[in-house]
């Protein structure tokens, strides 16, 4: 099965939570503000990962957007749109990225044909709903109470999977009840995809 | 034949089960759309949470980060603004540098993943 890939609506308590977050930040509360990279954190880094930037150039990206993060906060009207004002400075700035990239490389293949140009528009449009519906993974595993946390990563977020003893073993639960525990943190976690639009 | 439940379903994402297990699921997803669906979400979910260790920043990334919030302090009148917000954007080379020593006034600070 492929993930699908719909846009999703905005989660208003994810809003209404960011914009205190603002709110705190422009107070100069700097436990906001590392709350804010923790949360966002990877939703910036991951956008010009996923367009081709290598670690450097993705650091690089992810210095800037952070640095206009800081100038613009005084002057974000909605403090709600923190979200879409990340994603869309990210992408912008990874734009500028990819097009001093492809200048400075000299490529001669035929990237300014109209199909190409359309068929990498549509991939950026994908990518974009992709990172979107990976923050709100992020977010609804952060709602979770911390056991339930816990048990959600060490399901999906462990590569490879992790055999239950082992799963057992770091939450400090007998493995006879992770059945118990597993369905029921899956259902919340349901819950919280299905609030959020997923 | 009943449905399937969730833990089983995530068990079957993951690739834990038994070769007999998977196939009955298997077959029942083809005829039960409730299974099929609780099947789908957490597909997505473990396709999309595969590689998210990929997009962690480096720690010093947010070490300057945070240099750069301690320095601006974004609330205060005299903050120069030199980007419209509606124009955000520019290039990486836009981001701002900080020393050394602003980068260790903002060690200490942790920031959790969301």
């Amino acid at each position: 099965m492929i993930p699908s890939t719909a846009p999703l609506p905005d989660a208003p308590d994810e809003g209404a939570a960011d914009a205190v977050l603002v709110r705190a930040c422009l107070d100069g509360d700097a436990e906001a503000w590392a709350t804010v990279m923790g949360k966002y954190k990877r939703l910036i880094y991951s956008i010009p990962i996923k367009f081709g930037a290598q670690p450097d150039d993705a650091a690089e990206i992810f210095q800037a957007v952070c640095a206009d993060l800081v100038v613009e906060l005084p002057r974000l009207r909605r403090h709600e749109a923190l979200k879409p004002w990340l994603m869309r400075v990210t992408r912008h700035k990874t734009m500028h990225w990819k097009s001093r990239s492809r200048r400075e490389s000299l490529w001669t293949q035929p990237d300014d044909a109209p199909e190409h140009l359309v068929k990498a528009d549509e991939t950026g449009t994908r990518l974009l709903e992709e990172v979107e519906r990976e923050q709100a993974i992020r977010q609804a595993v952060a709602s979770l109470p911390p056991r339930c946390q816990e048990m959600v990563r060490l399901l999906f977020y462990e590569q490879p999977p992790l055999p239950y003893n082992e799963v057992a073993r770091r939450l400090g639960l007998a493995t006879g009840s992770i059945g118990f525990i597993r369905g029921r943190c899956l259902k919340k976690l349901r819950a919280q995809l299905k609030a959020a639009g997923f | 034949m009943g449905h399937f439940d969730v833990a089983f379903c995530a068990d079957f994402v993951r690739g834990i089960v038994g070769a007999d297990d998977r196939a009955e699921l298997e077959r029942h997803i083809a005829v039960c759309r409730a299974c099929a669906a609780n099947l789908r979400w957490l597909v997505d979910v473990a396709a999309l949470t595969a590689a998210d260790a990929r997009y962690e920043p480096p720690a010093e990334l947010l070490t300057r980060a945070d240099a750069m919030f301690a320095t601006a302090k974004p609330g205060t009148p005299e903050l120069p603004c030199p980007t419209p917000l509606d124009e955000a954007g520019g290039g990486p080379s836009s981001g701002r540098r900080f020393d050394a020593g602003e980068e260790s006034r903002a060690q200490g600070r942790s920031h959790s993943t969301s």
